[in-house]
């Protein structure tokens, strides 16, 4: 908010000396309006309002009395004036404590303007009119007026100018992006998108869903990469995105220190989640729960959603059903108990949701992203928690933690130590089967810990832990395998699909191109986009390196 | 996350010292010599002034020739030398802009001014950039300007035929001092007031002093001897607990005042140096008329010109000035107050520059001799070379004074940085040093919270035990003695109570020292670290310093396994850190080893939080003896007063009367909020009484809007409302006496052996005794670590009977569960 505009110019005989003020009386006493008290005093700023010579044409602001002064004082010569010199500027005032960072570009403008003005035809300088009155005053007033309104204007001061001024927001600088990072709208890009929009921004925005990351997008897009990182970098510095991570299920996630004071407390955002995620939800707030998903939502490609009447299914997606056949669960409580009043109240509920349905209330909610943990990929997750589980979007469930700022994914890090690897390390724990969800069944047997109790355990969590343990077998083979690679490096894409590493003898990445990534500072997803390969590839591949590599989840 | 606060950055771009007496305003110092040019200091840890540390690279050339001046006419010097040759530089820069934007905003019309959305556009130019339009604008007449790209001169060239030397020192900024001792010496309405003037991106924040009607620096009221105390704290000031309103009268105390306000226990020997005080009154009496003198100071005024980015503008000015301009001049104007030492100190910089000038002295040699003679300028120099590094500045006035200063560094988060924000990592994340709901359940702690540690935390060196005893030897003072006493006995793994006990040291000295220690960088307060609680690589860590670090481990723990193996095996699910310990000889090791990492934010304790969950079964229960209650209420009602209500409606107050003592009456066998709520300030209202069904169903606890179906989660037990309340009895009243279940002893969950014989009675004890002591912390906001260290109770214990209560470490466990004793949904965080 301006509280005060005022235009100030040297007089040679009175000195520094305001002409106009809006509101009237507020810079210096004025008889018209008696009862305006003064913001402040006019001779403890004026060297300022009208600096030296050497001053003018600088942004100056001095802060008195509360107020924040902005102003751009400008001195013009010219043998016309007394002097031969003119000297004004026009002050902006505002509080002392308000973001003054969009008013700078404000007074600069405004100066710029009344310069050119007055070069013109002596705007300024032939402006005799009384004060509070003239065009000169009624420029600064409408110029308050609107920007306090409106937060721009648009002044037509003659058939040549106007004065066009818009208030804009100044956002911090978004970091770089990366290419493993997922982008997903926080605004639906169709509503603004036209044809005149940067080539590599409309090509890429189609495919900004979530789920793709940005190294996809510029793959599936057909653009160059780094264009692509500009434009996600321009959506994000306006907001108009998040950022995710790629979700799989051998990632890992954990709660964060948001979590009491966001899922856990607030039912609205318990709610909002059973929305997105398109469980059933019963809600303690409204009787009439569960939710009902507002039609005519496709995508899952802005957030907010509007909801989404059919479940998509992205592609990891693959836990998602939309089966009813679940197995029954105890209905809460026994109608029959209640009190006619109750009873009817719990009889909506009951009338909206299909009997045979787990209901997932607000608390239950909270109960899974709690038992998300360090340690314990979403698979693991899962199969502890199928049943719960069996009518939520897993993507969108780990999705709208992170999004929300109370999950955080667990990274995976890998360090070369330089070391040999270690020897086989017995009583570890075993690999798993993966991707065959349908074998597994109730808790995982996995139990605390890895199984070790030692540091010198080389196993870092449940997944990658068997690395090292089975380096040693692969060792004798080591040095053709690498040259082989060296020579198909080039040949291969990278899109390997062996998921025996036992069976295969070919090494598509040299242990060289892979230890530049085993310093700790590129975590897996990176890894994995930049060399194109699968984490599960990854994993086995890092097993066979020559060499310790220890895992670090961050 | 926006609003996450950073850690301090000081934006600083140099210290100006402005003295005024009756002949004006002097320009008497500023440091360093080129500010914005030859800050080496700050030029490598800021990437965002690329654009400065270019001009800065290019500024040795002293031609910055672009700009070939056609203006002959211009009013500088030729010799301003490289000071200016930067501003040249920049100009270069600065200018293509400029004549850009004045090109477009001349025709106005079609050009909304706009912040442009580049990321770097929010720090347009330096004052330097924009100084060329100045010039443009300013000292040259506007016809020149509209000619066009001309107008680009630099304005070294003669400064007027008033000099043929310039030196360099006369031009600061780009602008010739002069210009700078006008503009800052404001007007005395600034007195003692925060000055603070921006021009471009700069910002010139001061705390001007002013001399007092009579001469004098100070109000004469004040004893003496109270000034004197403070003189001697040399760094020990604890600026931080600092109470003293902004510019009240007494600053000439308000050096150490916080010393003051810090230290009312037990601290002995304040004051160290009695015998000289006397001596120093009468100096002070005797030299401030300032007789010899023919001209004296009337304000002097420290500018610090700050260059903070634009969206940290408010945040960076507050800083400095709270910590560090306005304790600085305070100490700068008890001296002058006391010993003339400001003016004294101006007139020998003057008198040397002057001499300077004659010798046409090169900058580098004047600033030699300057920092050399003059204990102001020394000062000055020290202040700035530390704050612009971020590090503490121990700054010495006289050999009665010194002070330290410091802006203090953001020690932790709780907060992740997610992608899109600015990350620090390393920092230590954690929640630990919050202020919680519960955080003091007791209350008997001091009121202001953050400037008293906690007693349950403890200590963590953030150096090792002998270098910090070494330096705090070094610095002497008053405290080093009991500092050195108490540095010897803390433990990280010992409470501050537990350490008064122990070493008979008495708790507030004992929080009153570390907390010393903490504000001056040397120690940190954690949770004490324990082999039962959880440590998991922090999320934040910093593994680009994973090489440097491992190498450092390497030399603390060298038998022991490497930095990526400790954080490789703390990854994954998380254990006690008891388990990693191979043996009970390890121990102590181990927890060196811990702290080694908390120190650096390797790791970070994960912590356990809980609420209680009220399950449907329950809610239905105390719905169920609500209506019993309204029921009877309503029959014992109907028999006293007849019906009334029923027949008159709506219109009966009297019947409200009633009805609120039959309510007090109902429910004068439940629980004493809820009688309170029944008869206060939830009376029905009169419509309620149309309800056909007689009963008042929305009365008291009954509310419509919480569903029976669902669970509940209670957010803050021990603020419950009067149903909240009335659930947790229910729940704890199903909590069985005693527990059937016997405990499966040779398969103990936890390797700890020290505790073990306290498991059975845990086991046995019903949770119905036990329940008071824990419930207010179950709200999800005090980590459940810090019940048996608050609650002295043993750990072991503790666990079981929150496992019990269904708290979920990841542990399996032997405690056979009753899942009507699984009341608690825990989440585990930092």
């Amino acid at each position: 908010m301006i509280k005060a505009i005022f235009y100030s110019k040297f007089d040679t005989q009175e000195g520094p000396k305001v002409v106009h003020q809006v509101p009237d009386g507020a810079i210096v006493p004025s008889s018209t309006a008696p009862s305006q008290p003064l913001f402040l005093t006019f001779s403890d700023i004026s060297f300022f309002v009208i600096p030296r010579q050497e001053l003018c044409g600088n942004l100056i602001q001095v802060c008195t009395n509360g107020f924040r002064i902005l102003g751009y004082p400008i001195c013009m010569k010219s043998p016309r004036y007394d002097r031969n010199e003119f000297i004004f500027n026009f002050c902006l005032v505002l509080a002392e404590d308000e973001d003054f960072s969009s008013y700078k570009s404000v007074a600069q403008k405004l100066a710029d303007l009344m310069h050119g003005l007055e070069e013109q035809n002596g705007f300024l300088s032939k402006d005799y009119s009384k004060s509070g009155e003239g065009k000169v005053y009624s420029l600064c007033e409408t110029l308050m007026e609107d920007l306090n309104n409106y937060c721009e204007c648009m002044i037509p001061i003659d058939e040549l100018n106007t004065l066009n001024i818009k208030l804009f927001p100044v956002y911090p600088t978004p970091p770089p992006v990366r290419a493993w990072q997922v982008p997903l709208f926080t605004v639906r890009y169709q509503a603004f998108l036209d044809e005149n929009w940067d080539l590599t921004m409309q090509r890429i925005v189609p495919h900004i869903n979530g789920v793709n990351s940005i190294r996809i997008i510029s793959l599936l897009a057909d653009t160059d990469f780094s264009l692509t990182c500009r434009a996600i970098r321009h959506l994000l510095y306006y907001g108009c995105l998040f950022l995710l991570d790629i979700f799989s299920f051998s990632a890992i996630y954990a709660p964060t220190a948001l979590f009491s004071s966001t899922i856990a407390a607030d039912e609205a955002m318990q709610q909002e989640c059973a929305r997105y995620v398109k469980t059933l939800f019963v809600s303690s707030m409204t009787p009439t729960a569960p939710s009902t998903f507002p039609p005519g939502y496709e995508k899952d490609d802005v957030w907010p959603p509007a909801g989404d009447p059919t479940p998509s299914l992205g592609a990891d997606s693959i836990l998602t059903t939309t089966s009813d056949n679940l197995s029954p669960t105890a209905s809460p409580a026994n109608p029959s108990t209640l009190k006619a009043s109750v009873a009817s109240t719990a009889n909506t509920v009951l009338q909206h949701s299909p009997p045979n349905q787990e209901l997932v209330d607000g608390v239950g909610i909270v109960e899974l992203y709690a038992s998300l943990k360090q340690g314990q990929s979403v698979k693991q997750w899962y199969l502890q928690h199928s049943r719960q589980l069996a009518h939520i979007d897993i993507r969108r469930f780990i999705t709208f933690g992170i999004i929300k700022g109370f999950l955080y994914r667990v990274h995976k890090y890998a360090i070369a130590t330089g070391n040999p690897a270690p020897q086989f390390k017995s009583g570890a724990t075993t690999p798993r089967s993966h991707y065959q969800l349908s074998t597994h069944s109730g808790p995982s047997s996995r139990g605390p810990g890895t199984g070790t109790n030692s540091p010198y355990a080389s196993s870092a969590g449940d997944d990658p832990a068997p690395i090292a343990q089975h380096h040693h077998h692969h060792h004798h083979q080591h040095h053709h395998r690498s040259e082989d690679a060296r020579d198909r490096a080039s040949v291969h894409s990278g899109s390997r699909s062996g998921l025996n590493d036992e069976d295969d003898d070919e090494e598509p990445i040299d242990d060289r191109e892979l230890s530049k990534y085993l310093d700790g500072m590129h975590c897996f997803d990176q890894i994995c986009t930049e060399l194109e390969i699968s984490e599960r590839e990854l994993t086995s591949r890092l097993k066979r390196y020559q060499g310790e590599v220890l895992i670090i989840h961050r | 996350m926006s609003s996450i606060a950073r850690p301090p950055d000081p934006c600083l771009v140099a210290i100006v010292l402005i003295a005024r007496s009756r002949a004006g305003p002097r320009f008497v110092f500023h440091y360093p010599p080129r500010p914005l040019t030859d800050n080496a200091l700050r030029a490598p840890a800021k990437a965002r002034r690329s654009s400065r540390s270019k001009s800065r690279q290019s500024s040795k050339s002293n031609d910055s020739t672009s700009s070939e001046d056609s203006h002959s006419s211009s009013d500088e010097d030729e010799d301003e030398s490289q000071g200016q040759s930067n501003t040249q530089s920049t100009h270069v820069a600065g200018n293509g802009n400029l004549s850009a934007r004045r090109s477009s905003n001349f025709a106005i019309d079609d050009h909304p001014i706009s912040v442009s959305p580049g990321p770097d556009s929010q720090r347009p130019g330096s004052i330097s950039s924009s100084r060329a339009y100045l010039r443009k604008r300013g000292a040259n007449s506007d016809a020149e300007n509209d000619s066009g790209g001309g107008s680009d001169r630099q304005e070294e060239g003669p400064r007027g035929a008033d000099g043929p030397y310039r030196p360099p020192w006369e031009s600061v900024l780009g602008l010739p001092v002069d210009v700078w001792e006008k503009l800052l010496s404001p007007s005395p309405s600034w007195h003692k007031r925060r000055f603070e003037v921006g021009i471009n991106d700069l910002a010139f924040v001061g705390w001007p002093v002013f001399v007092r009607g009579d001469g004098g620096w100070k109000k004469q009221r004040r004893k003496k001897k109270k000034r004197k105390q403070r003189a001697e704290w040399e760094g020990a000031e604890l600026g931080h607990n600092e109470t003293t309103e902004d510019s009240q009268d007494d600053d000439g105390e308000a050096i150490a005042a916080s010393t003051e306000t810090l230290s009312p226990h037990t601290i002995p020997a304040k004051v160290q140096r009695p015998s000289v005080s006397s001596n120093r009154s009468s100096k002070a009496g005797g030299e401030s008329p300032n007789t010899d003198d023919k001209d004296s100071m009337t304000m002097f005024n420290v500018v610090f010109v700050l260059d903070p980015p634009l969206l940290e503008y408010p945040t960076r000015i507050r800083e400095i000035y709270d910590n560090i301009i306005k304790k600085f001049i305070k100490a700068l104007k008890y001296e002058q107050a006391r010993t003339d030492y400001v003016w004294k100190e101006s007139q020998q910089i003057l008198h040397l520059k002057e001499k300077a000038k004659e010798k046409r002295t090169s900058l580098n040699n004047l600033y030699t001799e300057l920092i050399n003679q003059s204990s102001l300028a020394r000062a000055i120099l020290m202040l700035f070379t530390s704050i612009s590094a971020s590090k503490i500045a121990s700054v010495t006035l006289s050999p009665d004074v010194s002070i330290s200063l410091q802006i203090p560094p953001l020690t932790s988060t709780p907060y992740l940085f997610g992608p899109t924000d600015q990350v620090y990592p390393g920092l230590w994340l954690t929640t630990a040093d919050s202020i919680s709901p519960a955080d003091d359940p007791t209350a008997d702690e001091n009121a202001a919270p953050h400037q008293v540690l906690a007693k349950h935390f403890a200590l963590l060196l953030l150096d090792n035990e002998a270098a910090i005893i070494k330096d705090v030897e070094a610095a002497g003072g008053a405290l080093a003695a009991p500092l050195v006493h108490y540095i010897r006995c803390s433990r990280p793994t010992k409470s501050f109570v537990q350490i008064s006990q122990s070493s008979g040291i008495p708790l507030p000295t004992i929080q009153f020292l570390a907390s010393h220690l903490v504000y001056w960088r040397r120690a940190r307060a954690v949770p004490p670290l324990h082999q039962r609680d959880t440590y998991i690589v922090s999320p934040n860590c910093d593994l680009s310093k994973l090489e440097v670090a491992t190498a450092a481990f390497q030399l603390a723990f060298p038998t022991l396994p490497s930095l990526p193996k400790m954080l490789s095996a703390l990854s994954g699910t998380p254990r006690p850190y008891g388990s990693f310990i191979p043996s009970k000889d390890h121990k102590a090791t181990y927890f060196s080893i811990l702290a080694w990492l908390l120190r650096g934010g390797w790791v970070t304790q994960l912590r356990s939080f809980a609420r209680v969950k009220v399950p449907p079964e329950v809610k239905m229960a105390v719905e169920m003896a609500i209506r019993r209650e309204e029921v009877d209420k309503y029959l014992s009602k109907g028999r006293s007063s007849s019906f009334n209500s029923k027949k008159e409606g709506s219109s009966s107050e009297d019947g409200f009367d009633s009805d609120d003592l039959a309510d007090a009456d109902a429910s004068s066998s439940s629980s004493s909020s809820l009688a309170s709520h029944g008869s206060g300030d939830e009376t029905p209202m009169p419509n309620r009484f149309k309800s056909d069904t007689g009963l008042d169903l929305t009365h008291s606890l009954l509310d419509q809007s919480a569903s029976l179906k669902t669970s509940a989660l209670i957010q803050q037990p021990h603020k419950a409302s009067p149903l909240e309340s009335r659930w947790l009895a229910e729940l704890v009243a199903r909590f069985p006496e005693y527990t059937p279940h016997t405990v499966n002893n040779g398969d103990q969950a936890s390797p700890d052996t020290t505790e073990g014989d306290i498991g059975p009675s845990a086991l046995m004890t019903s949770l119905k005794d036990v329940w008071p002591t824990y419930v207010k912390y179950f709200n999800g906001y005090d980590a459940l670590e810090k019940v048996p260290v608050r609650e002295g109770l043993k750990r072991k214990l503790v666990w079981q009977i929150l496992t019990r209560l269904g708290l979920i470490t990841g542990q399996q466990s032997s405690i056979e569960l009753d899942p009507k004793e699984q009341v608690l949904v825990s989440f585990r965080h930092w």
